[in-house]
């Protein structure tokens, strides 16, 4: 109940019961019946036989610092718990595949530690080791296809990605620190513009070395540095500085919102990001930030054309290529059995096929 | 019988309608069986392959179809590392309690025929755990060979 972030009034209200019910089973006075049993089940989201372990599992399913945010952070969502478990789930895969196949992409080449230095200064060593310029967000298609790029471009380095619905009041994204397999998880209720700047914060924290659960703009030192980071990376002074005064005459302020579209469309961030760059740059006006709903960064709600909705796809796009690659990697070299990989991919042996069709292919060392 | 094993027949045989016909008739007397477990697992990693046809169309001719509780309680609580905590299919612990009672219940010849045969980040494999609870385990092509079978 702890790890899935519920209290015994959620539990009671799922199994029908009174609280005074599940605290008789957590006393282990009174047990549930079958189908309280099975209601209980299917709301924790957990096998059957976790319940009958002698003793709950050694290992936290969330970091002790997520469940007990600082800075009078709130506390995650049921929705966000469910979401670390699995990016712990899939670092602890990834971690013992990666020692099999020899992938030491990270361990060998990680992103130099921020060791105190300013966010600007770590904005240059992080573009240098991921191989960014400017011209990857300007000259790319769409943002959906810069968000690509920087996804693809963490996989080669080891990172693995994840793009997981986190729910409107879940936080943009997480990370989770590891010598091995470091994870970055985006939430995708975000738009992309939203979740290129939410990739380059988190790497911001895999800077830093921590974990990190992301819950809106800055509300502690680290998230103030990472979100400083990530502006810094995605939006240099100079640049800005040159855009606005082409676009609005040299020394103007921005003061609207309809001035802020045509920035942020170039430079592939959202409203929020760009409206608080030019707050921090004093090339716009005080409060312009608090003037953008908040509703803006949000996706827009359905699938957009085209979109594959099959199970193999989504666990692709939630997963991502690095993991799948990785885990086909494990396969291959027989440390995974066929039945393991499917299992740890959560998808079916006709889904797999059909992936491999589209060329996912095992990461090779 | 896993759904690891019964997987490896339809990928792995060079017909396996006729292995699979071989394996109802072991089924119908009552010399080869799957826990309910199983058939669950294989419909959600394996959805409208062989394997779990196979197993959906002889489920009701088993003679036996898993452990009391009593057994499935008695692995769960003093089997280490055998329950994948995140993995709400897998049938692992009850494949090995369902060979546990079967083999308590006094039959003499017990044998898990398993590929489950590699530990992973995750868990123990099955036969980690039939080796330290003394329950023999097969391949399906040993297990073929042993029934006088062509392999594969």
């Amino acid at each position: 109940m702890t790890q899935s972030g519920v209290e015994v009034e959620d539990v009671a209200h799922c199994s029908k019961v009174e609280p005074q019910q599940v605290s008789a089973w957590l006393s282990g006075d009174a047990q549930p019946t079958k189908t309280q049993f099975r209601r209980l089940v299917s709301y924790l989201k957990r096998p059957e036989a976790f319940f009958f372990l002698p003793r709950p599992p050694a290992r936290e399913a969330v970091p002790a610092a997520f469940r007990h945010p600082p800075g009078g952070m709130r506390e995650p969502t049921r929705v966000e718990l469910e979401g670390i478990r699995k990016a712990r789930r899939v670092q602890q895969v990834g971690r013992w595949v990666a020692d099999r196949v020899g992938d030491d992409r990270w361990r060998e080449n990680p992103v130099p530690a921020a060791n105190g230095q300013p966010p600007r200064e770590a904005a240059k060593v992080a573009k240098r080791w991921l191989d960014w310029s400017l011209e990857d967000q300007q000259g790319a298609s769409s943002a959906s296809a810069v968000v690509k790029t920087v996804r693809s471009r963490l996989e080669e380095r080891g990172v693995l990605t994840l793009q997981l619905p986190l729910g409107s009041e879940g936080g943009r994204g997480f990370s989770l620190h590891d010598e091995v397999k470091p994870v970055v998880a985006i939430n995708t209720y975000y738009n992309n513009e939203a979740r290129l700047f939410s990739y380059i914060h988190e790497l911001g924290h895999l800077m830093r070395r921590t974990d990190a659960l992301c819950i809106g703009f800055a509300a502690t030192q680290a998230e103030r540095w990472c979100e400083a980071f990530a502006a810094s990376f995605l939006i240099p002074i100079a640049a800005l500085r040159d855009r606005v005064a082409h676009l609005y005459g040299a020394d103007s302020e921005v003061t609207e919102v309809d001035q802020l579209r045509p920035l942020a469309a170039e430079f592939r961030v959202s409203l929020s990001a760009m409206a608080i760059r030019l707050e921090e740059l004093e090339l716009g006006r005080e409060g312009l930030f608090e003037s953008i709903p908040r509703t803006s960064d949000f996706k827009r709600q359905g699938g957009g054309p085209g979109t594959d909705t099959t199970r193999g796809a989504v666990r692709l796009r939630e997963f991502g290529e690095g993991y799948f690659g990785l885990v086909l990697a494990g396969e291959q070299s027989g440390a995974l059995r066929r039945q393991d990989a499917l299992r740890y991919l959560d998808v079916t042996e006709g889904q797999l096929r059909k992936l491999h069709h589209e060329n996912i292919e095992p990461f090779e060392s | 019988m896993d759904s690891a094993a019964i997987n490896h027949v339809a990928s792995h045989s060079r017909n396996y309608n006729e292995v699979f016909n071989r394996l109802t008739d072991l089924v119908k007397g009552a010399e080869l069986t799957f826990c309910d477990q199983v058939v669950a697992e294989l419909e959600r990693t394996a959805e409208g392959e062989p394997g779990p046809l196979w197993a959906a169309t002889v489920r009701d001719q088993r003679v036996d179809k898993g452990a009391p509780y009593a057994a499935q309680r008695w692995v769960l609580q003093n089997v280490e590392d055998i329950v994948d905590e995140d993995d709400p299919v897998d049938a692992a612990p009850y494949v090995v309690a369902h060979a546990k009672s079967l083999q308590d219940q006094g039959e003499t010849e017990i044998t898990v025929v398993t590929e489950d045969t590699a530990d992973k980040p995750t868990r123990k494999s099955i036969r980690t755990v039939c080796e330290e609870l003394s329950i023999p385990c097969l391949s399906v092509a040993e297990m073929m060979r042993a029934c006088g079978h062509r392999w594969p």
